[in-house]
């Protein structure tokens, strides 16, 4: 079976503690737009985004997937780490506003470079990844919120050092002033681009069974027979022959 | 610290979720809690060590443990429980359904998804076949479409023109038809033999495997529309008219549908229950509510919950459903019994192999089983992302008129007979296996909260049932909200809010053609 027109679907999320600047990262890159601090909430209305790109020749679509606010009290479902192939580990700074917000009971996992805190959480972060998605998934921290150098807390090298240890890939990013961000992307989806076992169709793909590794298919729609109800037809032409 | 809210919802499963969902995309304010760690409460999809916990939380009690309220619940509704065998390893790779189920393609259920936008996170399978079960080692299967019928060397021909008389009747507008007249409340099977001169065995495959009835003497009419409503699903997505969803199905739409609900704004908190009942009320909203656990303090107007009220009058009659969750790591075959071969020749041995599909036991097709009521067999594997390659989800699930009865001693002899349609030749343990028994309970509603009411478990009909309830709950949630606003001098709109407001295009599918 051919891949269809050579597309590459990725689906990548975005995990990290609350405020730290998750969907304004996904914002910046996918709408090229930044909401300043008196307007950005908790998230509200952010679900995926649909990003295209060129990568290493192929082409690849991006589904970025928002946490919907559901990190807070750590009630991320579990469905949404199905599928996943690249992760980025949010590690931004919590803005003035959201250091009250009292929803804020559990600060697990995104860092800041502003915000020791949110970088001392992220190991918390990284055992909810190994409950639920494969060790090859790649991964990458962000430390956001670099235009805030001033109150910077966590140096560059103290990040750079915790990613090498955690097998991940670094950068640190502003997603107000766009540096960084579009960077971040490309890396993850290269590094899943050198990673064919995330992305090759399943049948080619060795069983999955590591220890507490949870499937680590492309896309639910890559086993055949699967029914997408968006589609008008069923994408399988091998249905039922009885 | 206040957290303010229009509604608290009490309870993720399926329609309290559906509705969690209805209600934020409508504007309002949700918080949802949840008493279980886990989403999807009775309706929830677990792995094998989760659903280890599950039921040994629900059996038999710890010395001095004080079971909370909801816990003290639940031991009252799923009781004999029992599990034997060894966890597979790899247990995450198992999606375990507290709810098996089977979706009608055209439905309330479908159309709920698609509306909510919760159809794009996820896939189905198609059912790939449903058989009665024959024999030891054979099934009958089960016509998918009307040429199967016509070829069916089964059938004389005067049978299929009395059959097909009768699926021109009930593809139509039967209600009011002179066939049906007086004659709503006949039990089914009698409905069929004597209106439409049908041979009593195919007349109870149509019981059975198209109406999906219990037992024979369920009336005509909700079977006739059941039947209705099946056919006219078939073709939409493949020859089968259900599908499977998924990782374990009904719970992992529950997580899309709290998604969706938490994408709107509104707040999840799982693991805590209320510590007390509300007071109210208060100068901005009705109730304040405590959670276990929680220094916050929660106000909102309504409170909307699924779980059972603590009080001990909710047990009424016993009736329930055993049922089983059993791990194979054999395929089943359906071998046809001889008069069902197709005539040109046996197809290969793959094709009988069986990665998604229902088993049906008529009464009294099984020595030591039910001689009133009919069991069924969900099958579900690796097709269906619910279990790891080279193994099998069995579901069994029997309505229990004597719940004293142990729901291993109900469900056992099907067990077994399932296990002989396996691949070997000779009969196989599962690795894993585990029995309980679903108590129907009625709950009375209290301190004012709303009762979101109990789906049925008719697995064909449960996720249809839940669509349908979470709409009727958002219309009443609605209209006692409105109530509330108009108490306090706030204007309504007039037109009423629909149940599911138009999907903006954002992240959609539909989009993504122009490379």
């Amino acid at each position: 079976m051919a891949a269809q027109n050579s597309i590459i679907n990725c689906k990548l999320l975005l995990i990290g503690n609350s405020s730290v600047g998750k969907s304004s990262l996904l914002m910046r890159f996918s709408d090229e737009q930044w909401l300043p601090e008196d307007e950005a909430s908790a998230t509200i209305g952010v679900d995926f985004r649909v990003h295209k790109m060129e990568v290493k020749g192929k082409k690849v679509k991006l589904s970025i997937w928002d946490t919907a606010g559901q990190e807070r009290f750590r009630t991320i479902t579990s469905s949404y780490y199905r599928g996943a192939q690249g992760v980025i580990l949010g590690r931004f700074r919590l803005t003035y506003a959201e250091c009250d917000n009292l929803t804020c009971i559990d600060h697990n996992s995104v860092y800041d470079v502003s915000n020791r805190e949110t970088f001392e959480a992220l190991p918390r972060w990284y055992s909810e990844l190994e409950t639920y998605v494969s060790e090859s998934v790649v991964k990458i921290i962000v430390g956001n919120k670099v235009d805030k150098e001033f109150s910077r807390q966590v140096p560059t090298s103290e990040g750079e050092a915790f990613a090498r240890r955690m097998n991940s890939l670094f950068i640190e990013t502003s997603a107000k002033t766009a540096v960084g961000v579009g960077e971040a992307f490309k890396e993850v989806a290269e590094k899943i681009i050198d990673t064919p076992e995330l992305w090759a169709p399943v049948t080619s793909q060795p069983a999955v069974g590591s220890a507490g590794g949870n499937r680590t298919r492309t896309n639910d729609n890559s086993m055949p027979g699967s029914i997408n109800l968006n589609s008008n037809e069923s994408q399988s032409q091998d249905g039922c022959a009885c | 610290m206040i957290m303010d809210s229009d509604v608290v919802l009490l309870g993720t499963d399926l329609p309290s979720s559906i509705l969690a969902a209805a209600l934020a995309k409508a504007g309002y304010k949700i918080i949802h809690v949840d008493p279980n760690d886990y989403y999807g409460g009775d309706h929830a999809t677990l792995n094998v060590d989760e659903i280890i916990s599950w039921a040994n939380l629900r059996s038999a009690p710890a010395e001095n443990e004080r079971a909370n309220d909801y816990l003290a619940a639940q031991r009252d509704r799923f009781v004999s429980i029992s599990y034997r065998g060894t966890p597979p390893p790899a247990s995450r790779q198992y999606s375990l359904s507290l709810s098996p189920s089977i979706i009608p393609s055209v439905g309330p259920l479908i159309s709920t998804l698609v509306d909510s936008g919760v159809s794009r996170y996820g896939g189905f399978k198609l059912l790939e076949k449903v058989a009665l079960y024959h024999s030891p080692g054979f099934v009958q299967n089960v016509p998918n479409t009307k040429e199967d019928i016509f070829n069916n060397r089964n059938i004389s021909l005067i049978d299929k023109r009395r059959l097909m008389r009768f699926f021109t009747f009930v593809s139509g507008d039967f209600e009011d038809k002179a066939e049906l007249h007086g004659k709503q409340s006949v039990p089914f099977i009698e409905f069929l033999i004597s209106t439409f001169t049908l041979e009593r065995s195919i007349a109870e495959t149509i019981v059975f495997a198209l109406a999906f009835c219990s037992s024979p003497q369920e009336p005509a009419l909700p079977a006739l529309k059941r039947v209705r409503h099946y056919l006219g699903s078939s073709g939409r997505y493949g020859p089968s008219p259900f599908l499977v969803g998924h990782y374990g199905g009904l719970g992992e739409l529950v997580q899309g549908f709290c998604r969706v609900s938490a994408v709107s704004g509104s707040t999840y908190i799982l693991s805590h229950s209320p510590s007390s009942t509300p007071t109210g009320p208060l100068a901005r909203r009705r109730y304040s509510i405590s959670l276990t656990g929680l220094d916050e303090t929660i106000n909102c107007d309504l409170l909307v919950s699924s779980i059972e009220s603590p009080e001990p009058t909710s047990v009424g009659v016993a009736t329930g459903v055993a049922r089983c969750i059993a791990i194979i790591n054999k395929p089943l075959l359906f071998v046809p019994t001889e008069a069902d071969t197709p005539p040109e020749g046996s197809p290969p041995a793959m094709d009988k192999v069986v990665d998604t599909a229902l088993i049906i036991f008529p009464p009294s097709v099984l020595p030591g089983g039910s001689e009133t009521t009919a069991a069924h067999v969900l099958v579900t594997g690796e097709g269906s992302m619910s279990a790891p390659k080279g193994n099998w989800i069995l579901y069994l699930s029997m309505p229990l008129a004597d719940s004293k009865v142990s729901a291993e001693t109900v469900l056992q002899p099907y067990l077994e007979a399932t296990l002989t349609l396996a691949d070997e030749g000779h009969q196989i343990e599962p690795t894993f296996s585990l029995f309980y028994t679903q108590l129907e309970c009625s709950s009375s509603a209290h301190d004012g909260r709303l009762l979101v009411p109990q789906i049925t478990t008719l697995i064909s009909e449960c996720g249809d049932s839940a669509a349908v309830v979470a709409e009727e709950m958002f219309r009443e949630t609605v209209r006692a909200l409105d109530g509330l606003r108009r108490e306090r001098g706030i204007e309504i709109a007039e037109e009423p809010i629909p149940f599911w407001p138009p999907l903006e295009g954002e992240g959609s599918n539909d989009e993504v053609e122009d490379w």
